[in-house]
């Protein structure tokens, strides 16, 4: 084999992923390249880094912060059709998410046209949040349930 | 013989007379539990779950109480060591792995438990002991129509609520809680109320401001703001208030309670647009002039009229809701 069909395998070979008779043809190639041989010591080098980085646990709510953030995006312009259609992979990526929009739409149902899609501000998230808070001052309130049901909704955000 | 049967006599008064005393007073209790919210200082832990529109989430809750302050410690990993402390006049919520504090304003409703009384039937449903003292089991039950409904486990010493169930219109349990443990001896430190020095404080995205005076609030706004015409028997003005929400319209907030429920009706500027955009509960189509949405923590209808949005929120059946939001001329 070639030094650039060797090096696609590199990383399966450095973590064990190959079949016995690829493994043993990259090996061969490895004995004899010290090119393909410097590549792999990089890779490993990169994987026992990976490694020894202790698994950080995610922050809480990470996913509201990051959706508030997705919301807080002004819409991206356009970019000219044409190059949509420029490279395969686009058209697989593309295919993928239509193929999940249509099961989404099958399952879910048929939303309104995207002129009819509001800001994500406007939703009643924030109406029913405020809805529940009043009712923390209300008589004989359930505080420490209601407290879970506000956690699950709120996402904490610096104001200017 | 006549000093015998007195005697006989003497006793069965006295034993009626004790059987008496014994039996308390339903609506007594619900008023003891009340004061003692703000009275009784302990520390504990409970166990809570709430039913949101995702499932159920329960955690195990360190509690802690004192001078009308509570602090509550959710041992969940799903919620990962979230902290929330009750100021009376704010609500701070400590977010331990971001280390910020954020800050909201709770508004206190100025009726109190005389209105869940008038509206709430409590009934003495029996005794228990929970972690070895006594109890005594009061149910409110709505006294017009359908509403939501509370079982408590009042401690006949203090009047603490020990255990409670909470049920939603509909009859489903949206949450109960359980204190397995109790220090009555406790004296919690006042450290455990405020916010941790070093860490960052944050407003919470959505504010609600004061009381407002209806017309104040309608200038402030700049439209007319409108009240329903109809409540449903029982609920009675809490008051307007300005809620600002980050990118979006300023919006009033209009809430009635009736003791244990309310209803909210928010109003403001439709935003540029033609859809309504909510991305809550399970839409549920359209229902004469409104879109209407089902949740397990309530309904919510949206109308609007004239360029003003108007949206119900509250756990009412939906024909009660649609009455309500009908009756905004």
């Amino acid at each position: 084999m070639q030094c650039e069909q060797i090096r696609t395998k590199l990383a399966d070979y450095a973590v064990g992923l190959l079949d016995e008779r690829e493994r043993k043809a990259v090996a061969e190639h490895l004995a004899q390249c010290a090119s393909c041989t410097a590549e792999l010591r990089a890779l490993e080098r990169v994987d026992r880094l990976l490694r020894a980085v202790a698994p950080e646990e995610p922050p809480a709510y990470l996913w509201q912060s990051i959706r508030a953030r997705i919301e807080a995006e002004p819409p991206q312009t356009r970019a000219p059709f044409w190059q949509g259609w420029c490279t395969i992979p686009r058209l697989a990526i593309g295919g993928a998410a239509a193929a999940a929009v249509l099961v989404a739409l099958v399952y879910f149902g048929v939303p309104r046209s995207p002129e009819e899609q509001t800001p994500l501000q406007e939703s009643a998230e924030q109406l029913m949040h405020t809805h529940q808070i009043m009712s923390w001052g209300d008589p004989l309130s359930d505080k420490a349930a209601l407290g879970i049901a506000l956690a699950s909704r709120t996402q904490p955000q610096e104001v200017p | 013989m006549l000093d015998r049967w007195m005697r006989i006599a003497i006793l069965f008064v006295a034993a009626t007379g004790v059987a008496f005393a014994q039996k308390p007073d339903p609506a007594q209790r619900v008023r003891a539990a009340y004061r003692a919210e703000s009275t009784v200082q302990l520390s504990g832990v409970m166990r809570t779950t709430s039913t949101l529109q995702a499932g159920e989430v329960s955690s195990e809750v360190l509690v802690y109480r004192k001078a009308g302050m509570t602090r509550y410690e959710y041992r969940s990993p799903e919620l990962r060591g979230l902290v929330l402390i009750d100021r009376g006049n704010a609500l701070i919520r400590l977010d331990p792995a971001a280390r910020t504090a954020t800050v909201e304003t709770v508004h206190r409703s100025p009726v109190g438990v005389d209105l869940v009384l008038r509206n709430y039937q409590a009934v003495l449903a029996g005794h228990e002991q929970i972690l070895g003292r006594q109890t005594d089991v009061v149910t409110l039950q709505p006294r017009h129509g359908s509403g939501p409904s509370r079982k408590l486990w009042i401690d006949r010493a203090t009047g603490m609520v020990l255990r409670t169930e909470q049920y939603n219109s509909g009859g489903k349990m949206v949450s109960r809680s359980l204190y397995l443990s109790v220090d009555w001896k406790a004296n919690p430190s006042d450290s455990l109320f405020t916010i941790p020095e070093g860490w960052k404080q944050v407003n919470a995205p959505v504010q609600t401001e004061r009381h407002w005076e209806k017309e104040e609030l309608s200038k402030r706004l700049g439209f007319s703001v409108r009240e329903p015409g109809y409540l449903p028997q029982g609920f009675v003005l809490d008051g307007f208030h300005l809620v600002l929400r980050p990118g979006a319209q300023p919006s009033a907030h209009i809430r009635y309670v009736d003791g244990l429920n309310s209803i909210s009706v928010f109003e403001h500027r439709c935003p540029p647009g033609r859809g309504r955009g909510f991305q809550w509960g399970r839409r549920m189509g359209r229902r004469g002039n409104c879109e209407f949405f089902a949740s397990s923590e309530g309904n919510l209808l949206v109308k609007e009229v004239g360029g003003i949005r108007f949206i119900v929120v509250g756990d009412l059946p939906e024909d009660e809701l649609q009455k309500v939001i009908d009756s905004i001329q």
